[in-house]
């Protein structure tokens, strides 16, 4: 987190300098009220807001890339902030009627940060339909972070066995699995940053092939698995063969700029009912073990 | 019964141990182990991932620029707290079996072109059992066979705790694919392992096959005997892999882990209480208590295992009814060895049977 906010520091130090020129302008001009004056519960309703927003800002920025929408966002809640903590600080002091910026910290920055961050989100809300639109593929409706498999970025073995459940209204449903010949050795032969590379890069490869409606799921290792809801087998059968095709020819660059070609090991089960989510990537595993590599043809 | 090699002859003798290597022992915290073998191949998959050396070796007392220099060496310890962290930081399920996959034959020097002239699964295991201390310091294979099956039964040297499962899943991961790149073929092996089923259970689908049982008292793993001395094409100059083996003699080993050791004397029947124990050992009762303790174990502890072992080579290898192997373990009669038996591994000697042995 702590990288990402680098990235904005320019903003930070803006909204900071704010903060401390508006507190020190506080102290040398305002007047410390007596203990029995001040109004407890609007200093913590105040400053705990304050406090809510800052978080709420620097979260933002620890997770989101650098661009406008996280400027707007960023800043609409950087002013919000400014006026919060402004509130909450003149609860201490008595301030004199020459203090012009005093109302127009609590009163203009407040609304201006409001308009920002609506402004913000309204094109934040545009991005995600624009990610929507990119992710089609890797996750189905339902978003869940934990299920999600940090390497290749779609769904884990959880994730598969709950859309199977979700997914099954959609029949005729194909649940398939997919491994790849000599991981092993690869990673043996190249190292886990190469292999690792390797199985995002697959996975880009198999998203390309699959329809809007297909959903990829990364089972373990190296064996990814597919729902194909309302496929019939001979289509189920068609896609396969494709997906199989794609990665023959897909020509994989190691580090040392060698081509290395990989073959695909194909399991195929339908998705009826009776079956649990569990028995049908059991079934699924087993039609794989059958798919030997074929021998190669001289 | 020895340990640590196999039955060459029909009448199932055990090969003794060079006795330079049976006698004495090491412990969990003597720096024993060469950070740049096996250690640093799971920190090779961590820097993979970007994560920080300074986060996976923090609070270990070793530092990634020791590791590189090659002079740095390692206590169990120290290792177990690598695991620990390792696994904290690393997102994903898959760690121990990728660090498997990477253990054997590995980067260590002429132990790895040793092992790569290996010619059949027989020869792997002699030479892990010989070269421990680096091949497979952690938890060591130890070969039971008959005339059909073969089992091996990876031994905890040191009492790995709660990372007793996490070496299993990667030593075994390895054995069983380092088979298949040497042979270049799946073999049809039965894999039991001593923790219960894990929520990752696909994991063990993709790395493993799929004859898996789970909760069966020990890590084992059982195949026919065939394959023990199938032989493999070798990939190393007959002349290379002699002076390897010539090389590989030379080294000094660190001397066996307590754990290890007192287990091969309750193997041996050379003690039989934690008095004989100690008095073998050359300490008092207590002393040997503390160790034991030290090394997450009690005596009760290794009996158990060691007893569940020997069951387990009886019926899944030779092929002995109840009766027999408790007449052979010493028991009055057939329940009490039966009400025993599950006390040892959680379940009855049918259901074992009928759960790791299926077709047997």
């Amino acid at each position: 987190m702590l990288d990402t906010l680098a990235h904005h520091r320019r903003k930070l130090a803006l909204i900071f300098t704010l903060l401390w020129g508006a507190l020190m302008a506080n102290l040398w001009l305002g007047e410390a009220k007596p203990w029995h004056d001040i109004d407890w519960l609007d200093v913590v309703g105040e400053g705990g807001s304050a406090i809510a927003l800052a978080v709420w800002m620097l979260l933002i920025l620890g997770s989101r890339p650098l661009g406008r929408v996280t400027d707007l966002l960023t800043l609409g809640l950087g002013f919000m902030f400014l006026a919060m903590w402004q509130d909450a600080v003149d609860e201490f002091l008595y301030l004199p009627a020459e203090a012009f910026w005093n109302p127009l910290l609590e009163s203009v920055a407040m609304p201006f940060g409001i308009g920002l961050l609506t402004y913000g989100l309204f094109h934040w809300h545009r991005e995600q339909l624009a990610i929507n639109r990119q992710l089609r593929g890797r996750e189905q409706v339902f978003r869940e972070h934990r299920w999600l498999d940090p390497l290749t970025h779609i769904g884990r073995a959880d994730y598969l066995k709950q859309q199977i459940i979700t997914l099954s209204e959609q029949q005729p449903l194909v649940l398939m699995m997919l491994d790849l010949n000599g991981f092993a050795p690869f990673n043996r032969r190249f190292g886990h940053r190469c292999g690792d590379r390797l199985l995002r890069e697959v996975t880009e490869v198999l998203l390309l092939n699959l329809r809007h409606t297909d959903l990829l799921c990364r089972y373990a290792g190296d064996r990814f698995a597919i729902l194909l809801p309302f496929t019939e087998q001979l289509e189920a059968r068609r896609i396969g063969e494709e997906l199989r095709q794609a990665i023959a020819h897909f020509a994989f660059k190691t580090d040392d700029g060698h081509s290395h070609f990989q073959s695909l090991r194909i399991g195929m089960v339908y998705c009826h009912h009776e079956r649990s989510a569990e028995q049908l990537i059991t079934a699924a595993n087993q039609a794989l073990q059958l798919d030997q590599p074929r021998a190669k043809v001289a | 019964m020895w340990p640590l090699a196999w039955s060459s002859a029909p009448d199932q003798r055990w090969q003794p141990l060079a006795p330079q290597r049976a006698r004495g022992w090491s412990e969990q915290d003597e720096p024993l182990f060469a950070a740049h073998f096996q250690p640093a191949l799971l920190m090779d998959i961590l820097n993979a991932r970007g994560i920080s050396s300074h986060q996976y070796l923090r609070g270990s007392g070793v530092f990634y620029d020791d590791v590189l220099a090659g002079e740095q060496r390692m206590s169990v310890q120290q290792w177990l707290q690598l695991l620990t962290s390792a696994r904290a930081l690393y997102d994903g399920d898959d760690l121990s079996f990728r660090w498997g996959h990477a253990l054997w034959p590995g980067h260590y020097g002429e132990f790895s072109q040793l092992l790569q002239g290996c010619e059949s699964l027989a020869h792997v295991i002699q030479v892990m059992a010989d070269y421990r201390a680096v091949l497979a310091p952690l938890m060591s294979p130890l070969l039971w066979s008959d005339q059909r099956y073969c089992m091996i039964s990876w031994q905890d040297n040191y009492g790995l705790g709660e990372q007793a499962a996490f070496v299993a899943e990667a030593y075994m991961t390895g054995l069983v694919g380092y088979c298949r790149w040497r042979s270049d073929s799946h073999w049809p092996w039965r894999i039991g392992f001593a923790h219960p089923s894990p929520s990752y259970r696909e994991q063990y689908d993709v790395n493993l096959g799929d004859a898996i049982f789970f909760d069966v008292g020990a890590n084992v793993l059982l195949i026919e005997r065939d394959f023990l001395h199938q032989r493999w094409p070798s990939s190393l100059s007959p002349t290379a892999l002699n002076v390897a083996q010539r090389h590989c003699l030379q080294q000094s080993q660190p001397a066996l882990g307590f754990v290890a050791q007192a287990m091969l004397a309750l193997r041996q029947r050379k003690a039989t209480s934690l008095e004989q124990l100690a008095e073998l050992f050359g300490l008092s009762p207590a002393t040997c208590k503390r160790k034991l303790k030290k090394h997450h174990s009690s005596f009760q502890q290794l009996q158990d295992r060691v007893r569940l072992e020997q069951c387990q080579y009886r019926f899944h290898v030779c092929g002995w009814t109840n009766e027999q192997v408790a007449a052979h373990l010493g028991f009055s009669d057939v329940t009490n060895f039966r009400r025993a038996y599950k006390r040892w591994c959680g379940m009855t000697p049918s259901a074992s049977k009928r759960r790791l042995l299926g077709f047997i």
